[in-house]
């Protein structure tokens, strides 16, 4: 083989590179659980698809990335968690009445778990050493995502009910970050 | 090496210049020179492939010296085995040649009981075939009696050994 210190180097550059994306790969497992959810739920074979490519795509490029994008992979999973799970969980064609119109349980779960989500995040958020809204950003996209598996269920509104619940519970640290 | 785990890229110059002359020398100091210089290399690039698995508890040096010590040892199993090769080759070899040899040599002592049956003038216009020289006689003579012996070499042969 016999490099020149040049060319060392570089491959070892290359290399390093090679490797992070091989780890990032492995790092990316619960992707698959998340997956397997979601078609457990009878979810479209296009939203498994795109979902979980966007998912997957998010986990392995934080996780490429390092430094604080990959330490907000583990939390914005966990923070995806309750949407992912809870609205699954309602009874299937259980509504109840609220000011005057039915709803059904999974549509009102849907932006209580995100809710719940988001102030999880805010709450690890705020303890971040060192560029938090970089972490937020990062945990935020990837609890949507699995989130989003979850809320599917209840359909789109599902899915922006999660959102705005997830942005709902974000506040309090715009709101303290604002006041510092 | 923590850093470089974590994917601070910042890292990967110090890292690679504190590790490069610390595992030249650790290798040197194990390997001939002809083979140091390419398992270092080796070992260096297998650190760095494997950055991101290291584990900020351990020890850095100590777990790039355990890389490099397992390159060592591959390289001084594969030495071995290509020396193993080459001695099982050379061995071939010679056992080839003395065969050979052997042949040959029956072959001469199985021509010299031949040609002891033969008449001196034979043997005579035999040898000069086998020199290339030639008697002071007419040529044509000379092919006659070239004729006439290795026909009777021939049947001689076949006599003794049974085939040509």
């Amino acid at each position: 083989m016999a490099l020149t210190e040049d060319s060392l180097r570089a491959q070892a550059a290359r290399i390093y590179e090679a490797g992070r994306l091989r780890h990032a790969l492995l790092e990316s497992w619960p992707v698959v659980p998340i997956v397997g959810l979601g078609v457990f739920h009878r979810a479209s074979g296009v939203f498994v698809l795109v979902g979980g490519a966007v998912l997957l795509a998010l986990t392995i490029a934080f996780s490429w990335r390092g430094l604080t994008w990959r330490r907000a992979i583990w939390p914005g999973l966990l923070a995806g968690a309750p949407p992912l799970l809870i609205p699954g969980l309602a009874p299937a064609n259980s509504f109840c009445w609220i000011g005057g119109s039915c709803w059904a349980w999974c549509v009102l779960l849907c932006p209580l778990s995100g809710l719940v989500a988001g102030l999880t995040l805010g709450a690890v958020a705020s303890r971040q050493q060192g560029r938090p809204l970089q972490f937020l950003i990062g945990a935020a996209s990837i609890a949507a995502a699995t989130g989003a598996f979850g809320c599917r269920v209840a359909g789109a509104w599902g899915i922006i009910g999660m959102l705005a619940g997830g942005l709902l519970g974000l506040l309090p640290i715009q709101v303290r970050a604002g006041l510092h | 090496m923590a850093r470089l785990a974590d994917g601070d890229r910042s890292a990967f110059a110090a890292v690679y210049q504190a590790l490069w002359p610390l595992l030249r020398s650790f290798v040197a100091r194990q390997l001939p020179p002809s083979e140091s210089e390419d398992v270092a290399q080796e070992a260096l690039l297998k650190i760095f492939a494997r950055a991101s698995d290291f584990d900020p508890e351990r020890d850095a040096m100590s777990w790039a010296l355990a890389i490099a010590s397992f390159d060592v040892r591959t390289a001084r199993k594969r030495s071995v085995r290509r020396r193993e090769q080459l001695s099982a080759e050379a061995l071939a070899i010679r056992s080839e040649f003395a065969e050979e040899e052997l042949i040959s040599r029956d072959l001469e002592a199985a021509a010299v009981d031949v040609l002891g049956t033969l008449r001196p003038s034979d043997i005579e216009t035999l040898r000069c075939i086998a020199s290339g020289t030639r008697p002071p006689i007419p040529g044509a003579t000379f092919r006659k009696r070239a004729q006439r012996a290795l026909k009777r070499l021939k049947l001689a042969w076949r006599a003794k050994h049974g085939a040509d």
